[in-house]
């Protein structure tokens, strides 16, 4: 036994005493055994030292989200830890062909993977049992290419590679069978250990997890770019902030000349939103207060982004507040959006104001109208009127009739005056919405005009309960107008019919009608109907100064409606309205 | 004792010289008898009625057996001297008829909101004036003939 060993066995030994009584066990033995036990001290160290070299591997690999960097850091690892000439790492396409993605070889071999280096493995087996026994999650350990019964083709590649031995395993993400890790010995043949094996194959595993994860990553980045998300996290014990890359974005800011800090992402907050911004943080920090709010981000170009921000307090078990993360939308588009509708509203409301100041002057215009034009024609007719009372005997037929015409006119001219007081006051009245028995105000309008001419001989037909939603009086109004219209016109008929009630349109649309059998009207002039002293007929045949039906129509109009007549002369007139008010 | 009552006047406000003319014809051809007094202007109403200005010195314990108002009136309107009218003890019984051109519902909205007692659309011709004095129930004060009718 060599110092060496006594050296080591010493180190086993809590003190000299158990030392003694351990040497005087061993010479009490034969020295074969005790070769053994020092054999298998060797290889438990061996081991430990691998299981320590793993665990240091497996946290660069955590460390990093890389791929490429942890391919780089780990081979080198892998290739120190195992004393072998090459480590590589080879990526199966979707059709089963590959190449190597990611290499260390020790200086003086030849490279496989570099800036311009594309080294394709042709390997028809692996193409056509799609993946071969790595699907199986087997492994591939060769001491001597020569003399493992591999195929021509195969030595070539791997004499190509200036490989003598090689340990091959597969690298699986999830189910899929990603890839492959491969360690190969270039300077000799090399005798594998089983433990080396598992370390490889442990290394694959890390490797299938990283990737995953590298993946979900990139797909997240992926989707925080689309959807103009950034999130990010500030640990307080260590005062370390991360920032997504959508969240360097978002700040306007390249990931790759800025480092992620507090001051930075401050400095780019518009002045006005910073003291909200630090109120909500503070508060966060001292009372694990969620917090919520808009704030704006100036780019180095000036221009503003808005952020929707949110903050999460996270408490460890002594319910301190150790750690906030949070995420942000970005928001420009809909604030400009709002800030567009608020524009747009202000001009409206602008517009409102400046629509009631002319509709009061048109009010005033009116009024002014009604009393203004009204006084001459009072006079007019005032005088024209004393003269047939006090002079009746001083005229003669003539005379008294001109003075007749005077006043004929006058009044005529006092009805028109009337009519447009009428359509103008309509125009700018309140209204008031409710729902409208229509039925029951066709009933009392037919009956007052029947009360009026007791000598007509009318039918009427009206459709029962039909409701409407509108303004009472309005509406009130345009069926009178309707309805006098339908009686005037059927005036010449010895039995006249009317008739209101609803229909529906091909679009299922609701449209109420009032029918009459009467005169009717050409509809070459339908589109004139509406006009305001528009008339089809003279005043001699019908009566009426041609506002009615431009009444209706503004009082359809009010109620979002539409009006429209049918005809054919000597066959009676429909005419037609739908209310649209909601 | 017996009362004999003097045929109080009429107090006809209206500042357009022929709708005077013309409203003084039809109420003598109604009939009406009584003295009617003119005012051209709210203001001049309004002294009339509260014996100022031109009217410094009136017996305001005489007031007219009714008010002929017109609406549009220079300086103080119509509806203005309606106000006052209704805020005095003197006059806050005063019958009111006020003429009125058109049919304005803000006119007869803002008169009846403000007390007059009637309305009459001009011109004033003898029927719709005999129905606003029935509706005032005052016929006994103002008819003192028989009207008649025609030439």
């Amino acid at each position: 036994m060599d110092l060496q060993q006594l050296a080591k066995l010493r180190e086993l030994c809590k003190d000299d005493a158990a030392f003694e009584h351990l040497k005087q066990v061993l010479a009490a033995t034969l020295d074969s055994p005790f070769i053994a036990i020092t054999q298998a001290l060797a290889q438990t160290q061996q081991q430990l030292e691998r299981q320590q070299a793993l665990a240091r591997v497996i946290s660069r690999i955590r460390e990093n989200l890389d791929l490429a960097t942890i391919f780089q850091i780990s081979t080198q690892e892998i290739c120190q830890l195992l004393n072998v000439d090459r480590v590589a790492v080879y990526r199966f396409n979707p059709d089963w062909s590959g190449g190597f993605v990611a290499e260390y070889v020790v200086p003086g071999w030849l490279p496989l993977v570099g800036p311009d280096i594309h080294t394709i493995w042709e390997d028809t087996y692996l193409q056509e049992t799609l993946g071969g026994r790595y699907r199986q999650q087997e492994t591939f350990a060769v001491t001597n290419i020569y003399q493992a019964g591999l195929m021509d083709c195969h030595v070539a590649l791997l004499e190509k590679f200036q490989a003598k031995a090689f340990a091959i395993v597969p690298i699986f993400v999830g189910q899929t069978l990603w890839g492959l890790l491969a360690a190969y010995q270039n300077s000799s043949f090399r005798q594998w250990e089983l433990g080396e094996i598992e370390l490889l194959v442990q290394l694959g595993e890390q490797f299938g997890v990283a990737i995953q994860q590298s993946e979900l990553l990139a797909r997240l980045q992926e989707t925080q770019r689309l959807a103009r998300i950034g999130n990010w996290d500030y640990d307080l014990s260590t005062q370390t902030l991360t920032w997504s890359d959508e969240t360097y974005r978002l700040f306007g800011l390249d990931p790759t000349q800025v480092e992620p800090s507090y001051t930075e992402f401050l400095d780019r907050v518009h002045p006005d939103d910073r003291p909200a911004l630090l109120d909500a943080i503070q508060q966060a920090i001292e009372a694990g207060i969620v917090y919520e709010l808009d704030l704006r981000i100036i780019h180095t170009d000036t221009s503003i982004r808005h952020l929707a921000m949110k903050g999460q307090p996270f408490r460890n078990l002594a319910g301190q507040v150790t750690r906030l993360f949070g995420a942000m939308l970005d928001i420009t588009e809909r604030k400009q959006a709002e800030i567009a509708v608020q524009t747009l509203n202000q001009e409206l409301s602008k517009s409102v104001v400046e629509l009631t100041a002319v509709n009061r002057e048109l009010e005033a215009f009116s009024y002014s109208v009604s009393h203004d034009l009204r006084a001459p024609l009072r006079s007019i007719n005032g005088y024209s009127q004393a003269l047939l009372e006090d002079c009746w005997d001083r005229l003669d037929e003539a005379g008294q009739r001109y003075l007749q015409r005077i006043r004929a006119a006058t009044e005529r001219m006092g009805e028109l005056i009337d009519d447009v007081l009428i359509l103008s006051r309509i125009t700018r009245s309140d209204m008031t919405f409710q729902p409208v028995n229509l039925s029951e105000l066709v009933q009392e309008i037919l009956t007052e005009l029947q009360a009026i001419n007791p000598d007509r001989q009318v039918t009427c037909t009206i459709q029962a309960n039909v409701i409407a939603w509108g303004d009472r009086t309005l509406l009130k109004v345009l069926l009178l107008n309707l309805l006098d219209n339908a009686w005037k016109f059927t005036s010449k008929q010895p039995l006249a019919q009317i008739e209101f009630g609803t229909t529906k349109d091909d679009n299922s649309k609701l449209l109420y009608f009032v029918r009459d059998d009467g005169t009717g009207f050409d509809m070459t002039y339908a589109d004139k109907l509406f006009g305001a002293f528009q008339r089809l007929h003279s005043v001699q045949e019908f009566s009426g100064t041609g506002i009615g039906l431009a009444t209706a129509q503004r009082i359809v109009h009010r109620h979002g409606g539409q009006i429209w007549g049918k005809s054919t002369i000597g066959q009676g007139a429909t005419f037609f309205f739908t209310l649209e008010v909601k | 004792m017996k009362l004999y009552m003097t045929p109080r006047n009429i107090l006809l406000v209206e500042d357009n010289p022929d709708d005077e003319d013309l409203a003084i014809r039809a109420l003598r051809r109604s009939g009406v008898l009584n003295e009617i007094v003119v005012a051209r202007d709210g203001v001049e109403a309004l002294d009339y009625l509260f014996g100022t200005g031109q009217h410094t010195g009136r017996d305001t314990h005489i007031q007219p057996a009714v008010v002929l108002l017109d609406l549009k009136l220079p300086r103080v309107n119509g509806i203005e001297v309606l106000q006052r009218l209704r805020t005095d003890e003197r006059t806050r019984f005063l019958p009111v008829v006020v003429l009125t051109t058109s049919n304005e519902q803000r006119d007869l909205l803002d008169s009846y909101s403000n007390g007059c007692n009637s309305y009459v659309r001009k011109p004033v011709d003898f029927i719709q004036f005999a129905d606003a004095v029935r509706q005032l129930g005052m016929y006994w004060l103002l008819l003192n003939e028989v009207p008649s009718l025609g030439g």
